[in-house]
This record gives C-alpha cells, structure tokens and sequence, in this order.
C-alpha cells in the first residue's frame, strides 16, 4: 500500500521533470513550464474566472443530470420490466447509443437554439443513455434471482417491483449515475465548444483560440480534478449504500 | 400438524430447446407419480439434470407442468401458494435487508400490521438459532447461517409443506450435518411436510421416511424406498446401523446402473 504510493508520487515527480525539460525547449505558446501553469491556474482562481465558468457548466450539469436521472431511471425500470415494451423499442434506443452524440449538435442547435435549454439537451444526449442501459440490464439481471423468491411467496406484481427490484437495483442506478455523470462532463465541455461560449468549455476554447497556453492547461486540470472527485464521490456513495457488492 | 397429502399424477414438464433448426422438445419429466403423506418427510434424489428440482418447482407451481396434475389436499394447483413455502439452494436472501427484514418478507403481503410480522418472523429466527443475528445483514453471516435465515422465511409463512431444493448442497460438509440435525428438530417440532431435493444419498436417508429416486431423460421416478428408522434419530446410529449400508448400497447401485446406461447412449 505505502509502496504503491511511493511509486505513484516518483512517477508523478518524474513525470513533472519530463514536462520542464521538454517545455524549456519550447514556446510558452506551445507547452509552459509547470511552474508558469501552477501561477495560470492561481490568477485565474484569483480573479474568479475558473469559479465563474465552473459555476455556468454546473448548472447545466446539474438541471441535466436531475433530467437524465428522471427520465433514465424511470424507463429504464420500465423497460426492463416488460419484456415487450423493451423488444419494441430497444433498437431505437441502441442505435441512438451507438450514434456518435456530437453529430446531433447542429440539431440541437436548431431546435433549441444556443442557450442553456440546447446545452442542456446536449448533455442530456450524452448522460441520458448510460444511466437508462444500465438501470435496464440492472433490473433484467435482478429479475431471475430476486423476483423468484417474490412469487415463490405469492408478492403480486406491483409490490414485487417497489420492494424486491427497486432496492435491488440501486447499485445499479448509482452506476449508471456515476457513468452518466462522466460523461455529462463531456457533453458540458462540447456545449462551450460548439453553442453559446460560457461555462468551462466556453473558457477553455477562448484561451486555446488566443495562445493563452498556461490558462489553458490550468483549466483542463481542473476538468480533470473534477472528472476524478465525481467518479471518486460516487464510488464512496455505491459502497456506503450497498455494502454486500463488490465495487465495479 | 399439516393435513394437506401431496397427489401427484401422471406429471410430465416438457419444452422446446434450440433455435430454428436444431430445434427439439425435451422432456424434462414424464409420467411421475408420487404421493406423500401429510406431514410426511420425502426426498426426491437423483443425478444432476434429473428433472427433480424441475418436479419441485412444478410442485410449487413456479413454473407449469405440461401434462397430468399435482394436487394439495385434493385441490390441482394452478400456482404459487401460500400452503407451500419453497427453500432455495443458493438462499436468495435480499441483501439489503436484515436477517428480521427478510424473514418479514413474505408476511407483508399477508399481515398489515409491522408489530405482529416481527412478532411472528422472531418466533422462527428464534427456532432456526438466529435470535442474536437478527439485525445483521446477510453478507455479514456465514453460508449455515444464511440457509437458517431461509428456512426461518419458510416457516414464517406457516404453510403445510416446505419444498427444498438442495438446501444444504452449497455448504460444507461439517455445516451441512449440522443443519440435517437442526432440520429433522424443526420438523418434528412443526409437523411441516417436507419434499427435499438432494443429489446426496446418504442424506436422503438420513433425513426422509421415504425417498424417490430419479432417474435422467426423460426425468422419471425409477424407484421408491421406505427408510426404516424411527425419529428422533440419532447420526451415529443411524449411520452405523447395517440397514443404513443395505440401502445406501441398494440405492447406489440403482444410480450407479442409471449412469451406466446414460453413458452408453
């Protein structure tokens, strides 16, 4: 345990020593030191400008992740459930799955405009499916093993469902929140890019289009803090909640 | 003191196996015959793929039978019961609830009020041994311990019959003799009708009055034999007793030869 993160802290050392050298050769423009990155990241907190643009993604984040969950979880227990409603529809939703989601942006943009509604369905379309699958194959793979014992004792249908299958089932969901979660940070990024530029994606495509290189490598560190305190978050939340699985 | 008798008629359970071409109707059972006594104690035994905890499931009516009837108490029945209570060989106990949470289980349904179901769920967790447990969860207790949580969700129910389908065959051999024990004080101390699936003679003869044997393809009785030892009984004796080896020899023969032929097909 102490090994590996002795390990982990060399490599990460060696890694930083790696990106002077390098960076010393090059243009600011190109690739700053780490030292000019660090004092970025500091102005940028210092003037607000990170927490402003984190503020804008959020909210986004958050109405769309409140939206996905509804709506993923709900038709995910419903489809998982009856076996018809899943053989009718689950190709459409698979091949919407397998659709890269970025080639809906023009769409979209179309539909809702630029704003936070289009930002919020684009997300939507990058959270919406992880959560809904997973929710899905959670309740079919529940529904041998639980659901049996239900009926072995005459539970009618209904009960089976809000006693035996949805508590069965929340591993599953917290899953499917987590990966939803990922990549909503994605679809959030991809709004600042392509719709109206605010929130973190906006921030990080005004500093790339304007060489203001160390900013920019300030603010995809803190993407990738984020990305790691979601996943991290909800791993802690899975175990506090169902402490008989085995983490996934 | 149960007074349901168990008749079954001429059951037979087949079904389509295979895609498209390859298909083909395997008969999982056919043309089994059996009666138990009310508060009888029998065992189903046979090889793995026998078609007996087929039987049983039938017998709980989880799924249908294809041909004859099974009749409780003279009735044909049409689906799962609350006369009967089934005790399933990996537990199937919801691991999100307490020990007390899911012997309540099946009474929910039955009894409205919480005070009464806990009541009646502690009288059982009392009788399977568990009383100091009963707020743990089940991956906090041992595969034994687990088994006893199932039964104890059976008995809760109070139904005529506990269909058992190969309850102890996940557990040691140490756990496994010591719930033998504990089943046959429960037995005789509820008056229950058993019907246990086991692929172990030497527990269906130390456990039942009577056992059937299976034999594969189609799944049918091939023999019934009447245990000849009284209750209480005593493991030692039991196993030590020249009538014990005479049957196990018989029955394993019986098995044996079941085998035999099955190879050479």
């Amino acid at each position: 345990m102490v090994r590996d993160w002795l390990v982990r802290i060399a490599t990460f050392c060696a890694l930083l020593l790696v990106w002077q050298l390098v960076a010393q050769q090059m243009s600011a423009a190109i690739l700053p030191t780490p030292q000019r990155t660090v004092n970025a990241l500091i102005a940028l907190i210092e003037r607000g400008e990170l927490q402003t643009a984190w503020g804008q993604s959020a909210v986004q984040v958050a109405v769309a992740m409140v939206l996905s969950a509804l709506l993923g979880v709900g038709l995910g227990v419903l489809f998982g459930w009856y076996r018809k409603l899943d053989q009718l529809f689950s190709p459409l939703f698979g091949s919407l799955f397998l659709m890269p989601r970025v080639a809906l942006i023009p769409l979209i943009a179309l539909w809702f405009g630029l704003q936070d509604v289009a930002k919020v369905m684009l997300i939507m379309a990058f959270s919406f499916f992880e959560i809904f699958f997973t929710v899905r194959n959670g309740v079919k793979s529940v529904e041998s093993e639980y659901v049996d014992v239900a009926r072995a004792y005459c539970v009618p249908q209904g009960r089976t469902l809000r006693t035996v299958v949805m508590p069965a089932i929340r591993p599953y969901i917290i899953t499917g929140l987590r990966l939803g979660l990922v990549y909503a940070l994605v679809g959030v990024v991809l709004a600042g890019f392509f719709l109206e530029a605010n929130g973190i994606g906006g921030m990080i495509y005004d500093l790339g289009s304007n060489f203001r290189t160390a900013e920019l490598m300030a603010a995809l560190f803190s993407v990738m803090v984020v990305g790691l305190a979601v996943n991290l978050g909800l791993r802690q939340l899975e175990t506090r909640l169902t402490p008989w699985q085995v983490s996934r | 003191m149960s007074t349901s008798k168990i008749e079954i008629d001429g059951v037979g359970k087949s079904y389509v196996s295979g895609k498209r071409r390859d298909r083909k109707v395997v008969n999982a059972l056919q043309g089994v015959n059996l009666t138990i006594a009310p508060g009888g104690f029998v065992s189903l035994l046979g090889p793995s793929g026998c078609g007996k905890t087929t039987l049983l499931k039938c017998l709980d009516g989880l799924i249908p039978i294809t041909d004859g009837e099974i009749r409780v108490g003279g009735k044909a029945i049409k689906g799962p019961g609350r006369d009967r209570a089934f005790v399933f060989q990996d537990f199937r106990l919801f691991p999100w609830r307490s020990v007390l949470g899911n012997v309540c289980f099946p009474l929910e349904t039955t009894v409205s009020s919480r005070a009464e179901r806990e009541t009646t769920a502690r009288k059982y967790i009392e009788m399977v041994g568990l009383s100091a447990f009963e707020k743990h969860h089940p991956h906090e207790l041992s595969g034994g311990m687990q088994q006893r949580v199932g039964i104890a969700r059976a008995l809760a129910v109070n139904p005529d019959i506990l269909l058992m389908d190969e309850p102890f065959g996940a557990l040691d051999a140490q756990t496994r003799e010591l719930m033998q024990v504990e089943l046959l004080r429960i037995w005789e101390l509820t008056g229950k009708t058993v019907v246990f699936v086991t692929h172990s003679v030497d527990e269906a003869i130390f456990l039942s009055q009577r056992i059937a044997v299976f034999s594969a393809r189609p799944g049918r009785i091939s023999a019934e034999f009447d245990v000849p030892f009284g209750y209480p009984r005593n493991e030692h004796t039991v196993r030590g007793d020249g009538r014990f080896v005479e049957l196990r020899h018989e029955i394993w023969g019986l098995l044996k030869g079941d085998q035999n032929s099955s190879f050479s097909e």
